[in-house]
């Protein structure tokens, strides 16, 4: 009896749910989608790439837009979080991550038309802080143990060892108390489609191996005892992962990740990215004030390049053919093509942020405060 | 006494209640009178100048008693003036440059009401450069410690402008121009006392304008408190105005009754009707705002043209044989009702400017409506007393006398109106020029339509100056507030803050806004700066403690003290009442979508936002003005005429004047705004005057048998002449008002003028032609009554 009224009703149902949703504003729906807004091409836009042929670029209140004819037009993806995205990441033309505040994390699959709402920040850092109270309690639990067996020297070792992990039990217990509160991730990179990692402020460090269908919460792995922020991620051809961070250091990560080192560039002020150059393998780390540090070993020596900018730096890209860009305050913009060892200005029009940098075909596109437009000069453009 | 003496002439058995009253005292009616001047002149001498802004709003719309509700808070960020000293040669990177303007900015230091302490140029210590290092923050005064004219010492200049985020605000992009900012105390913080505007404004001009303008520099100054120094200003230039019309009108009487006594007498009875009207203001209180000191030229206009039907009377009357006296009693007898209805309509007509919610068109209202009861007193009853003393010249009776045996030229050529085909040719001219007007109304627009200052013209000094600070930096003076009110302390709970950082967004995106500030963009660069200016921080954090940082650099101009009321300042491209509808919407429709009992979103303050409020009270009051303007003059003529018909020959010509006003207003760009409103009522009330003089004397004669065409004749023979000098005073007393400075004042001229010699012209002309469709012949039996109609007009109109 049921059957045939369950048949003549769904559709109704589809049809009555398929008019209250047109009837609703887009931005009225349950997720906290961003405002599509005429204003969203000009807003402040952080970071840039190309899926294919197509241009993505990301920005201030969950903003993603993409251009299908070089940057000449842009056309806002309806995107179920209003929080500001700093970087996106294009595996491949089809699938793709954007990251931003509130740990969020958004994956397409079609080129950057659509996106979903990967990581929802706030409930997984919920979870992040309960296992962190496990973990601690376990390891007090644990240490307990062990201390009741022991005496001697061994036994004042463990007690100092005791008292740190009684200190991060407070930590998380105290985390459980206030309101949750997601750091911003600052970075996304991914070695291929499946294997990748988000980085952020605080120490938060997350990596995937499906593609992001599940991300796991790798910053406690990482010995960073003063919660540096990661504001930057990338990978060389040999496997090594590379966090930017602060206080001049470069975090590395080897055998997938399961081991990581702080590596003192000698610097001292804050990197906010870091790229490999596909050509060569070399690490560059970049930052404030014009900064930018090199590492031809895999990280171990790193020199001080001289960048023809006092800007900070704060996006930058590399081409297949080993050219290298970076960007930042007051339209800053240089080129180099020998690997670092020289830069030339390029000219960027108006006195604007420039935040993030793709190269395409030939021809650079930037993002920023006012939105994305091309940089006037091409890399290849004579020297 | 002279009471007893003429018993023998007939009228004065006839005579009405008031006639007698009024002739029985003529001693009594002088002194008193005289009296009364004494009284109300001094009190008239005693008028001061009201410069209150809270008149100008439309207090009982919800946008201004939201604005007054937190009236405190945004007293708080305050006026202020923005003093553009500019360069025409080079640029601002010169030491004689910078002497100068810190040679301005002592200068405006000292001017009594200036904020000493917010006073801000580029020499101000607190106009800082800053740079993110490794070690922090690096900052210091843009122009260098160690300034010392020096070209080094300039180019650090340069350097520490362009990290500095004052170019656009405080420097212009081309360098050629630097902005002091000088914030006002509209009252004294120690005295409690208002500042005085035109000595501010003045005192502007003198120690800084004149000072120091020369060939190479010069200097510009806006700002709310120069303004109303501006207004205060035009207003002094309607004195000149006020001499200027008395001359003509005083030229015009002379012509008209070659008479010096006859001159005088209505000019003089006119005149203290202003008096009174202006003594009487200011015993009940009032004050002279921009609005209600064009009353006066109303009154003296409106009183000479009813003073000039008198003294017509009176001289017709002298032609018989009669002494000053018993002429003086014939023509009050012959013009009281129809004067008393005219001058009663005028009133009732200004009376409605009461239903506008704005306090300068209410007092507009009540002061011309004390000024038409001062001409009742005036030119009713003080002018034939007088006229009954020192008579008309023979001079005077023998130019304004009407000579039965010679056909006068223009009257019989305009009598033509009433001729079967002249008539039908009227009635489809009026019925086109109907649908011209509501064609050409179709495009009149609500709202100031010009930019800049609307109060004043678009080439003034003021608004040359504001274009000039508009166009070479990055502010716009058209302001729209929006006043968010949350729980004490709850502005900067983060799903609050971020409430209103989304209805900041979702404003700027409404087309005609600018920009949109307020406490959340302070926040979150705030948060841009505290992580080393890195970009990827400037949004809202989650995270509470981050957000408080910022909100303690939030300043009073966006956000109270307890932080219940947050301030989102919206920079509109202009004030047009579409943009504003536009914009008002918008705020309207977010908060309806995503208010919450935390936040709410309220409209509105600022310049926009007031003048939104305006708009929306204005265009109700266009209609109910309308309607009750001529409501009320329809049941006054027909209440005194006892006909419909009556009433349609009057009112049709009147509403023809009116859409064609609307029309006029459409093509010169003039919009529907506070000041156009009172003009349908003035334009109106006082335009049906003609109407019913003229409409008084054709039934006279109409009744007395004579065909339609010598009627009308006979009627202009009488009173055409007076109608015509009613129609030319009036328009003389309100023409010069398209001088003054002060735009809406030029605007309400123009379109009085037209009210005014339009209305003369449709009751010449078209009232006739519909006279002659609408009025049946009269029926022979009232010949017999015709031999005492003759005496005086009243016995046809109610008498009561």
């Amino acid at each position: 009896m049921s059957k045939p009224f369950g048949h003549s009703i769904r559709p109704l149902i589809a049809v009555l749910a398929l008019g209250v949703s047109l009837a609703l504003p887009q931005y009225a729906a349950a997720a906290d989608y961003a405002l599509l807004t005429p204003g969203a091409a000009h807003s402040l836009l952080l970071d840039i790439a190309s899926a294919g042929e197509r241009l993505v670029a990301v920005g201030e209140r969950g903003h993603i837009l993409y251009s299908d004819d070089q940057g000449a037009s842009w056309v806002q993806a309806k995107v179920p979080t209003s929080v500001m995205l700093t970087r996106l990441w294009f595996a491949d033309a089809r699938r793709g991550w954007a990251v931003g505040h509130d740990g969020n994390i958004l994956v397409s699959e079609d080129g950057g038309v659509h996106w979903e709402l990967q990581r929802d920040g706030v409930s997984d850092q919920a979870r992040i802080n309960e296992e962190r109270l496990a973990r601690a309690r376990e390891t007090v639990q644990t240490l307990r143990a062990e201390l009741a067996q022991q005496a001697g020297e061994a036994a004042q070792d463990k007690l100092e060892a005791l008292e740190e992990a009684e200190y991060e039990l407070d930590v998380a217990r105290e985390l459980m108390r206030e309101p949750v509160f997601p750091p911003p991730l600052m970075a996304v990179w991914f070695a291929d489609r499946e294997r990748g990692w988000a980085a952020g402020a605080f120490g938060t460090l997350l990596r995937t191996r499906n593609g992001g269908r599940h991300w796991e919460d790798w910053g406690w792995k990482v010995e960073n005892p003063d919660e540096l922020h990661f504001n930057g991620v990338t990978g060389d051809s040999r496997g090594r992962i590379y966090l930017a961070s602060e206080w001049g250091y470069v975090f590395r990560g080897t055998n997938g990740g399961e081991s990581w080192q702080a590596l003192e560039t000698g610097y001292e002020g804050s990197f906010f990215g870091v790229l490999t150059n596909p050509a060569t393998d070399s690490v560059f780390a970049y930052g404030l004030r014009g900064t930018i540090y090199r590492s031809t070993d895999g990280g171990d020596d790193w020199q001080e390049l001289e960048s023809r900018t006092r800007a900070s730096l704060f996006g930058a890209a590399a081409t297949e053919e080993g050219a290298l860009v970076f960007v930042g305050q007051d339209s800053a913009a240089v080129l180099s093509r020998d690997d670092g060892d020289s830069f030339r200005e390029l000219a960027a029009p108006g006195r604007r942020g420039l935040t993030g940098v793709a190269a395409t075909d030939g021809r650079l596109f930037v993002t920023g405060d006012g939105g994305s437009e091309a940089l006037a000069v091409a890399p290849r453009a004579g020297e | 006494m002279l009471e007893q003496q003429p018993l023998h002439y007939p009228a004065v058995r006839t005579a009405s209640v008031p006639e007698r009253l009024i002739f029985g005292a003529r001693h009594f009616i002088l002194a008193f009178f005289t009296l009364a001047t004494v009284f109300l002149g001094w009190q008239a001498w005693h008028l001061q100048p009201d410069a209150s802004f809270a008149k100008l709003l439309p207090q009982q719309h919800p946008f201004i008693q939201n604005m007054n509700d937190h009236m405190k808070d945004l007293r708080a960020a305050g006026a202020s003036l923005k003093v553009s000293v500019a360069v025409k040669r080079g640029d601002i990177f010169n030491d004689d440059y910078l002497s100068t303007l810190g040679q301005i900015a002592d200068e405006i230091f000292y001017i009594p009401g200036v904020n000493k302490n917010g006073l801000k140029s580029l020499w101000s210590p607190d106009v800082r450069w800053t740079m993110v290092t490794e070690e922090g923050f690096e900052m210091g005064s843009v122009i260098p410690q160690d300034y010392d004219g020096s070209p080094a010492s300039l180019q650090q200049l340069r350097t520490n402008l362009q990290r500095s985020g004052v170019i656009g605000s405080m420097v212009a992009d081309d360098f050629k121009s630097t902005i002091i900012e000088v914030p006002i105390y509209d009252t004294d913080p120690t005295t409690g006392e208002q500042l005085n505007y035109l000595a501010f404004s003045r005192a502007l001009e003198k120690q800084v304008r004149q000072q120091f303008e020369s060939d190479n520099i010069r200097i510009h100054i806006i700002g709310f408190p120069k303004l109303i120094g501006e207004l205060l200003e035009g207003i002094g230039a309607i004195f000149l105005f006020a001499a200027v019309t008395l001359l003509i009108t005083c030229v015009l009487l002379y012509v008209y009754t070659r008479d010096l006594r006859a001159t005088l007498a209505p000019l003089t009875c006119s005149l203290l009707a202003v008096i009174w009207q202006l003594g009487l203001l200011h015993l009940f209180g009032f004050g002279l705002n921009a609005y209600s000191i064009l009353v006066p030229f109303l009154v003296l206009a409106i009183g000479v043209s009813h003073g000039v039907q008198m003294i017509n009377a009176v001289a017709l009357q002298l032609q018989g044989e009669v002494d000053r006296l018993q002429a003086s009693r014939l023509a009050f007898r012959s013009l009281y009702i129809a004067g008393m209805t005219a001058l009663i309509s005028d009133g009732i007509g200004f009376i409605t400017l009461l239903v506008i919610d704005i306090g300068v068109i209410s007092e507009l209202g009540i002061a011309a409506s004390i000024g038409v009861a001062c001409i009742i007193c005036s030119n009713l009853v003080l002018l034939p007393v007088l006229v009954s003393y020192i008579g008309i010249s023979k001079k005077g009776v023998y130019h304004m006398r009407v000579d039965p045996q010679r056909r006068h030229p223009l009257w019989s050529l305009i009598s033509r109106c009433a001729t079967p085909k002249v008539a039908l040719v009227s009635v489809l001219v009026a019925a086109a020029g109907y649908a011209v007007g509501i064609a050409g109304a179709r495009n009149l627009q609500v709202g100031d339509l010009d930019a800049g200052a609307p109060e004043l013209r678009p080439d003034s000094r003021y608004n040359l100056d504001n274009a000039f600070i508009t166009g070479n930096y990055a502010v716009s003076t058209d302001i729209l507030v929006v006043m968010v009110e949350t729980p004490v302390q709850g502005c900067g709970l983060f799903e609050n803050i971020r409430l209103i950082d989304r209805f900041g967004w979702y404003m700027e995106n409404v087309p005609g806004v600018q920009s949109a500030v307020s406490m959340a963009d302070v926040v979150r660069l705030t948060a841009m700066a505290l992580n080393e200016g890195n970009p990827r921080w400037q949004t809202l954090s989650r995270d509470q403690r981050a957000i408080d940082g910022g909100v303690a650099n939030v300043p009073p101009a966006l956000m109270n003290r307890d932080c219940s009321l947050a301030l989102v300042v919206l920079f509109l491209d202009d004030h047009k009442a579409e943009t504003l509808q536009r914009v008002v919407d918008a705020a309207q429709t977010f908060e309806e979508e995503y208010g919450t009992d935390q936040v709410r979103f309220k409209l509105a303050a600022g310049n926009a936002g007031i003048e939104a409020a305006t708009n929306q009270e204005i265009a109700v009051a266009q209609t109910q003005i309308l309607v009750l303007v001529y409501g009320v003059v329809a049941a006054l003529v027909f209440l005194s005429f006892r006909s419909s018909v009556a009433s349609a020959c009057i009112i049709i010509p009147l509403g023809l004047t009116s859409a064609l006003c609307h029309a006029l207003m459409a093509w010169l760009g003039i919009g529907i705004k506070v000041a156009t409103l009172p003009v349908v009522a003035l334009g109106v009330g006082v335009g049906v005057d003609y109407g019913i003089y003229i409409y008084n004397r054709l039934t006279h004669y109409l009744r007395r048998g004579l065909p339609m065409q010598e009627a009308y004749y006979q009627a202009l023979s009488t009173t055409g002449r007076a109608v015509a000098f009613t129609g030319f005073a009036l328009g003389v007393g309100v023409i010069t008002w398209a001088f003054s400075p002060i735009k809406f004042q030029a605007d309400m001229g123009i379109l009085l003028t037209f009210m005014f010699l339009l209305n003369m012209v449709g009751a010449l002309w078209l009232l006739p032609a519909l006279a002659y469709f609408l009025v049946k012949p009269e029926p022979p039996r009232k010949r017999e009554s015709a031999g005492e109609a003759e005496q005086g007009d009243h016995s046809h109109v109610q008498t009561g």
